[in-house]
């Protein structure tokens, strides 16, 4: 596909992702720090997020999974993802994550557990959509560094 | 050197600065989080700053510690695993003196006040924009500005006074062309030095344009440098103590004479605060009578005002010592609490000497405020200190006790420090000085509610320097800024010490100040209250003679003041003081304002404690420079008794440290 196209697509997905309240303009922010000199910004900042929450929604799930719940543990996770998703400007995640809180707040075993299911729930989402546009990026990238040879 | 080659050489020996500022400014950001510290490095990179970046705050605190000249502005969020963001504030800002901002998900106004309280520049929250990213700067800009200005006020003030600018420019480098004179003039008399202080302050008035885009930097008075700077001048004898002398004694690696002398200086100062002080606070506690054990926050009366202003210390004081001895009669402080028997033992002595003090010392005194108070209020707990001392020791610990917390503080002295407050603006400038050393008279009586001590929420935050006051009702407390914390434990002071008794504070208690066992600062703790401050062995009430080692409570004095050169200015105060700072003051330093709220958020971390401890330690020892010694002499109720104090330098009275002397 020309270069054009895959751009076009890039476009196409991220303005539906904006339009579905994934994303909100934070992520607007990272796309404007990417430029010549830091070109892969935008990829390397979404992967790290990825990693970074997967890690956290299994120790979130750990801990919520245990008879009697730390939920001073439960919550500062809960803040991280909550921080780092907002970095992003991963909306729909950033939101569950302050819905999470309040439940944790409450103590509210059944309220965090159903949180984070969508919490989950949000970021798989998120992230399938995050993986397509890392896709479309790397032909982009390889795509202007042929051009550039 | 001309202006330009000067400033050409230290920018490049900074290594980093340049004349596009901010262009280029060494930003350390610290966060656990990859992904927001990832993010956060690229808007800063985008701003054109020069960022290193770390996960961890422990790796942040070694990087800067190396180097501190390295960074011009940290960055840090609030949440991380290994520390504590406001902790690690609090340790930037103390030892390295540099612009914090804080940074979190969280936007609640407790914590965003949190991080004002523990010294944050600025505290945003994520997601960062990029805009705000881009006026960070202007806290580095403000605060060399700040600095400079400080130095700049030292011109302003009785030339007596100014020799101390030379050397407390903290710019020692700085300072070469005058440093050579310094040495010697510092050894005279300060009267002595006017002709040539006129050429230093010219000098330094040059250097001070300099500074302005220099980093200065900055000797930190640490514990243990206090200590052996303490050792020397006991050793060679505060009248014989030179500052050239006194650096052999020392024997420390890249510490300059003018570090010392303008060190000196306000160790001088402070002594002459403390013995006022101390004897003010002696009579406030004789007033009680007898039987303080008490609880009373008698201390609340003695609140002293920490002087910023030089020059008119007398005056304060004269009107203070009226206010609050109307108070101070009336025991009705004291009551609730329990006091030790040590306490009550130590009181009518204390009490007496300190009247003698006061006599003496009110003439002058510039307000030596010591809040020695927080070993005594540790210790006795009890009726001696005021409550605010209690309240504010250590919200953990002390209000812990429950003599101290319950005990309502009669309405009735606090009225004393209503009238009082109207005092305590001076001391509210010193923080504009910055360097005030905001006499710990803070405890402005909130007269508005001595009772209200009781919760420990209210912590004046000392550590902002700020007066405390307009706590409650505008009474300014006199913020923390000149508390000095009394060392407590590692008792480098040991109770067993001698304790000079500092020509006035025939009886003071050091507190232990610092609670805090990572007190940077020296702590006084004259009595060698190096232990905890609650432990009320440390207190040395029980000693007979507890004299006040000027040392001990120079060294609680010192950090605060020291302003420029130490951790302990006043605008940094905050983040110092926080363990440091408690000056402890003589045993009545039970008397604390009973409106000395302890701030909550900080009495629930252990570390903040630091900050409560000096608060409280204030308090304990505040005596509040209007106190009314003269009535309470008159009333009779205290004899001094002067012999039983032996002055260090045969200065009766007036030879306080300023507490909150602004310099």
């Amino acid at each position: 596909m020309s270069l054009m196209v895959l751009r076009e697509q890039l476009n196409v997905l991220v303005n539906s992702m904006f339009l579905e309240g994934l994303l909100d303009a934070q992520f607007r922010q990272l796309q404007m720090l990417q430029d010549a000199s830091n070109p892969g910004f935008v990829a390397e900042v979404i992967t790290l997020f990825c990693e970074d929450s997967e890690r956290m929604l299994t120790e979130l799930t750990k801990l919520l999974d245990q008879a009697v719940v730390d939920y001073q543990k439960v919550d500062a996770y809960v803040h991280q993802l909550k921080g780092s998703s907002s970095s992003v400007g991963a909306q729909s995640v950033k939101l569950s994550c302050i819905q999470f809180k309040q439940f944790c707040e409450e103590n509210n075993k059944e309220g965090c557990l159903s949180e984070l299911n969508m919490v989950k729930h949000q970021y798989y989402s998120l992230r399938s959509k995050f993986e397509t546009m890392l896709q479309l990026e790397q032909r982009i990238q390889a795509y202007d560094s042929e051009q550039q040879n | 050197m001309t202006v330009e080659e000067r400033k050409g050489h230290l920018m490049r020996d900074e290594g980093g600065q340049n004349d596009q500022f901010p262009v280029g400014m060494r930003v350390l950001a610290v966060d656990d989080d990859p992904t927001c510290l990832r993010v956060l490095e690229a808007l800063l990179l985008r701003c054109r700053y020069h960022v290193t970046t770390t996960n961890q705050a422990t790796v942040a605190l070694k990087l800067l510690r190396e180097n501190r000249d390295k960074f011009d502005l940290v960055i840090s969020d609030v949440h991380m695993p290994d520390m504590d963001g406001f902790k690690l504030l609090e340790l930037v800002g103390l030892e390295m003196d540099l612009p914090v901002i804080m940074l979190s998900v969280n936007g609640e106004t407790k914590t965003v006040m949190k991080g004002i309280a523990h010294g944050a520049c600025d505290y945003l929250l994520k997601p960062v924009r990029i805009e705000e990213l881009k006026n960070i700067w202007q806290h580095v800009v403000r605060r060399r500005k700040f600095s400079q200005k400080d130095y700049s006020n030292f011109d302003n003030m009785e030339e007596s006074e100014r020799h101390q600018i030379v050397s407390s420019d903290g710019g020692q480098d700085l300072n070469i062309s005058g440093s050579a004179n310094q040495n010697g003039k510092l050894s005279r008399k300060r009267k002595d030095q006017n002709e040539e202080d006129d050429d230093d302050c010219e000098e330094n008035v040059h250097e001070n344009d300099d500074l302005t885009t220099q980093k200065k930097p900055r000797v930190v008075w640490s514990i243990d440098l206090h200590r052996k700077f303490v050792a020397a001048v006991n050793q060679l004898g505060i009248d014989k103590a030179v500052p050239k002398r006194i650096l052999e004694l020392m024997n420390v690696e890249r510490l300059t004479r003018e570090n010392v002398a303008s060190h000196l200086q306000k160790y001088r100062l402070y002594l002459k605060r403390l013995s006022t002080v101390a004897s003010q606070q002696a009579n406030m506690v004789a007033t009680f009578g007898g039987g303080l054990g008490n609880h009373g926050f008698t201390s609340s009366r003695i609140v002293q005002v920490g002087h910023n202003n030089t020059n008119t210390p007398c005056n304060d004081l004269n009107r203070f010592q009226h206010i609050n001895l109307p108070g101070n009669q009336h025991g009705s402080l004291l009551q609730g609490i329990p006091t030790s028997l040590e306490l009550e033992q130590l009181q009518p002595r204390i009490i007496q000497e300190a009247n003698s003090h006061l006599s003496g010392g009110f003439s002058d005194n510039k307000l030596a405020t010591a809040t020695p108070c927080s070993s005594f209020v540790n210790g006795t707990n009890s009726g001696f200190i005021s409550q605010t001392l209690q309240q504010q020791a250590h919200p953990r610990r002390f209000i812990n006790h429950s003599s101290i917390r319950a005990t309502p503080i009669s309405t009735h002295p606090f009225h004393v420090g209503s009238e009082c407050t109207s005092h305590f603006p001076d001391l509210g400038r010193c923080k504009d000085t910055g360097k005030c050393a905001v006499p710990l008279t803070a405890y402005a009586t909130n007269t508005s509610s001595m009772g209200s001590f009781t919760t420990d929420d209210e912590c004046p935050k000392l550590k902002d320097n700020l007066t405390i006051a307009q706590r409650d009702n505008n009474i300014p407390t006199i913020s923390s800024t000149s508390f000095m914390a009394a060392p407590p434990r590692d008792s480098s002071i040991g109770r067993d010490r001698q304790y000079q008794a500092n020509s006035s504070i025939g009886r003071t208690m050091l507190l232990p100040t610092t609670m805090d066992r990572e007190m940077k600062f020296v702590n006084f703790s004259s009595a060698g209250n190096s232990k905890e401050r609650l432990e009320p062995k440390d207190v040395f009430i029980d000693e007979n003679d507890i004299s006040f080692s000027s040392s001990t409570m120079s060294n609680n004095f010192m950090i605060d003041p020291f302003s420029g050169n130490q951790i302990m200015n006043n605008s940094h105060y905050n983040k110092r003081m926080d363990e440091n700072i408690i000056s402890i003051t003589t045993a009545n330093s039970s008397i604390l304002p009973a409106n000395f709220k302890i701030d909550d958020s900080t009495v629930d971390d252990p570390q903040k404690d630091k900050y409560d401890l000096e608060i409280t330690k204030l308090q304990g020892g505040i005596v509040l420079g209007g106190c009314n010694l003269d009535d309470l002499v008159n009333s009779s109720m205290i004899k001094p008794e002067r012999d039983e104090i032996s002055l260090m330098d045969g200065d009766t009275g007036c030879d306080f440290y300023p507490l909150g002397a602004c310099m």
